[in-house]
């Protein structure tokens, strides 16, 4: 924040009666200067209203200050404590005091003036919100050790403030500033200003000033922690794509070069034991999620996920069902899946919740990720109710109705499918022989009965490809079939289960009917084990449920019950005989 | 950055330092005809008008910034300097 928005900030808000005035009591040894002023502001933006009203204490008395406070407390303290603080030598504004032969005497009366500082502050957290701030300077150069080498006096006195920090947290409701996020913030090496410090008093830069309040502000009026996460489970929760890969297929360990996963389910698990509800929004096939999460190598323990959610409609629809279910709001629930089109969706369904993309193969992302989660869900103080509150909610689970728009959220994807007529590529063949979802029949193809097939005259070779303006989905699906009289035979297809629920399957069956010109197409159907979603698209189509067999499909039936298709098709002129490499 | 512009971007500054001055009240307004403009208040303004304009005032010039006139002036000599 600049000094400029901070002022504009304190402005704006105006001035309020006596009532509605926040008073926070401000305690450092030096002048408060702008480290007052981004305080109230900070303050100021996390108060929906009333001005904020910063009294800060004397010049280099923290004792005094301290005594003065605790006459008469404001509803909130901060207390910023620097080495100089605990021995004037410490600091640069006194002189004659770095000496070889005093060192240890410095350790010594920072112990002692440490000392001095416990009762009072453990008072003081006792009678208001009180947030503390430790050293964030650098010790001046007065220890004989050379650059690098860490001094022995150096480690005493970090460790007298470790051990304060320690004694003051056991001692009452005290609120320290964590060094390391603090340290994310602000960059060590620029926030010492020695011109400030030598004129004015005030030894930081502005930068760190800011990031100073920041932090102080945010422990005196932290935001709300986050409740829930609904995750995906597909190259989110696990690596791979349970319905392709299978049970045996999905991974997430160090031997596969998928332990990221495993971090993730890890966080996902201790937020879980800290009464975060963790439910599951997943394209996928309820059975054979609910054998992978019997999986033993399971970290994330399988009982605490809930509600889990495995079908195949619109994860906007998973996630409306999922928040009535936890009865809670959209605005304290995070989204992660691995899928730009998925996230967005959401996120229009639901403006209010967080979605964030987990970074499928990128350690380093799911590092920050993770670490991003504890941040957004951290507590300090866990209850007996938050580790029960999932448990109440399987028990009171009752779903509510709201109306998702899938017409309009598809009208903005920007899609685009590509029809690529009768060229064969390997990445066809894989595709058909490895879905499972939405697949026509189970039946499997070699290299060369595909070949024999599409080599046949009046054969149909369809490959389809999909993009969106959340990201490319590649090669999504292969049709293959033959041209009967005035019928399209249809012997095999897929589609990838990535790119369900964007009407590609519809856009299939509508270019077949207009590049051939035929009235019908009949599919050879087979009922599986697994292809629950193809069989949902033909009920939907031809108004029936499917029976094994040829299932027959009129152009009239179709464009009755075809919804709207809104991605943009083109289609490329057919070739006979062409093979891709 | 021409004077119009210094002037007008520096009675913004002015307006969040010393919120109770009016507008018309900035162009006129010096240490000794503002109530809250102290040496702390000096610190403050310097601040805001260093982050916002991007210089730096030595402890010389801070000594001379004692109106809006004044600012204004030392900011358009720091400008023509970075021009020249």
């Amino acid at each position: 924040m600049q000094l400029f928005e901070a002022l504009k900030i304190i402005r704006d808000r105006g001035k309020a009666d006596d009532e509605s005035t926040h008073r926070v009591d401000l305690v450092c040894g030096c002048t408060p200067l702008h480290l007052r002023t981004f305080l109230a502001a900070e303050l100021t933006s996390r108060y929906d209203a009333g001005a904020v009203d910063v009294r800060s204490g004397l010049f280099g008395d923290i004792p005094g200050s301290l005594q003065q406070v605790l006459a008469e407390p404001s509803e909130s303290a901060v207390v910023v404590l620097e080495w100089s603080d605990l021995d004037p030598r410490l600091g640069y504004r006194s002189s004659g005091g770095w000496r070889p032969d005093r060192i240890a005497d410095v350790v010594e009366s920072a112990g002692v003036r440490l000392a001095q500082f416990r009762q009072p502050l453990s008072e003081l957290a006792e009678k208001t919100t009180l947030a503390v701030c430790l050293p964030t300077l650098d010790l001046p150069p007065m220890f004989p050790s050379p650059s690098g080498l860490c001094d022995q006096a150096v480690l005493k006195l970090r460790s007298l403030v470790a051990d304060f920090a320690v004694s003051l947290v056991e001692s009452g409701p005290v609120r320290i500033l964590d060094e390391r996020q603090l340290d994310r913030d602000s960059n060590p090496a620029t926030r010492f200003n020695p011109v400030s410090e030598l004129r004015s008093g005030f030894p930081y830069s502005m930068d760190h000033a800011s990031a100073l309040a920041s932090g102080l502000a945010s422990l005196l009026r932290p935001k709300p922690a986050m409740k829930g996460i609904i995750t995906d489970l597909d190259n989110t929760f696990w690596a791979g794509i349970l319905g392709e890969d299978g049970l045996d297929g999905i991974s997430w360990d160090l031997d596969h070069k998928t332990h990221q996963h495993a971090i993730y389910q890890e966080q996902l698990a201790a937020l879980s034991r800290l009464g975060v509800l963790v439910g599951v929004a997943s394209k996928n096939d309820t059975e054979l999620v609910e054998q992978a999460i019997q999986r033993s190598d399971l970290v994330f323990p399988h009982g605490n996920l809930f509600p889990i959610e495995a079908n195949w409609g619109p994860k906007s629809e998973s996630v409306r069902r999922i928040l009535s279910a936890w009865n809670i709001g959209a605005d304290s629930v995070v989204f992660i899946d691995d899928s730009p089109i998925e996230l967005a969706e959401v996120q229009e369904a639901f403006p209010e919740i967080e979605c964030r993309q987990f970074p499928t193969g990128d350690e380093a992302g799911v590092v920050s990720l993770v670490d991003e989660l504890r941040s957004l869900f951290g507590r300090a103080d866990v209850s007996d109710e938050d580790r029960l509150r999932m448990q109440s909610l399987r028990a009171a689970s009752d779903l509510a109705d709201v109306e998702i728009d899938t017409d309009a959220f598809l009208a903005k994807a920007e899609a685009e499918i590509t029809l690529q007529w009768n060229v064969f590529d390997e990445r066809s063949l894989q595709l058909l022989n490895k879905t499972n979802q939405f697949n026509l029949n189970g039946c499997r193809l070699d290299e060369a009965d595909w070949r024999k097939r599409a080599d046949q005259p009046q054969s149909i070779l369809l490959g389809v490809s999909y993009t969106d303006k959340f990201s490319p989905l590649g090669k999504i699906s292969v049709l293959l079939g033959r041209v009967e009289g005035k019928a399209v035979v249809v012997d095999s297809w897929v589609l990838s289960c990535r790119a369900f629920s964007r009407r590609i399957e519809h856009a299939v069956v509508r270019a077949l009917f207009e590049h051939t010109g035929c009235e019908q197409v009949i599919c050879r159907f087979t009922a599986t084990d697994r292809n629950g979603p193809l069989q949902t698209t033909l009920h939907e189509l031809t108004g029936e449920p499917p029976a094994s067999g040829a299932v027959t499909l009129s152009h009239f039936t179709f464009q009755s019950n075809c919804p709207t298709i809104f991605a943009e098709v083109i289609s490329h002129e057919p070739q006979r005989n062409s093979h891709a490499a | 950055m021409n004077p119009s512009e210094i002037r007008t971007q520096l009675e913004e500054c002015f307006s969040v330092v010393f919120a109770d001055l009016t507008a018309e009240e900035i162009p006129t307004a010096s240490m000794e005809t503002v109530e809250a403009w102290d040496s702390l208040g000096t610190l403050t303004l310097v601040g805001v008008v260093e982050q916002t304009f991007g210089v730096s005032a030595e402890i010389d010039d801070i000594a001379e910034l004692v109106s809006f006139e004044k600012i204004a002036a030392w900011l358009q000599a720091v400008a023509s300097r970075q021009a020249a």
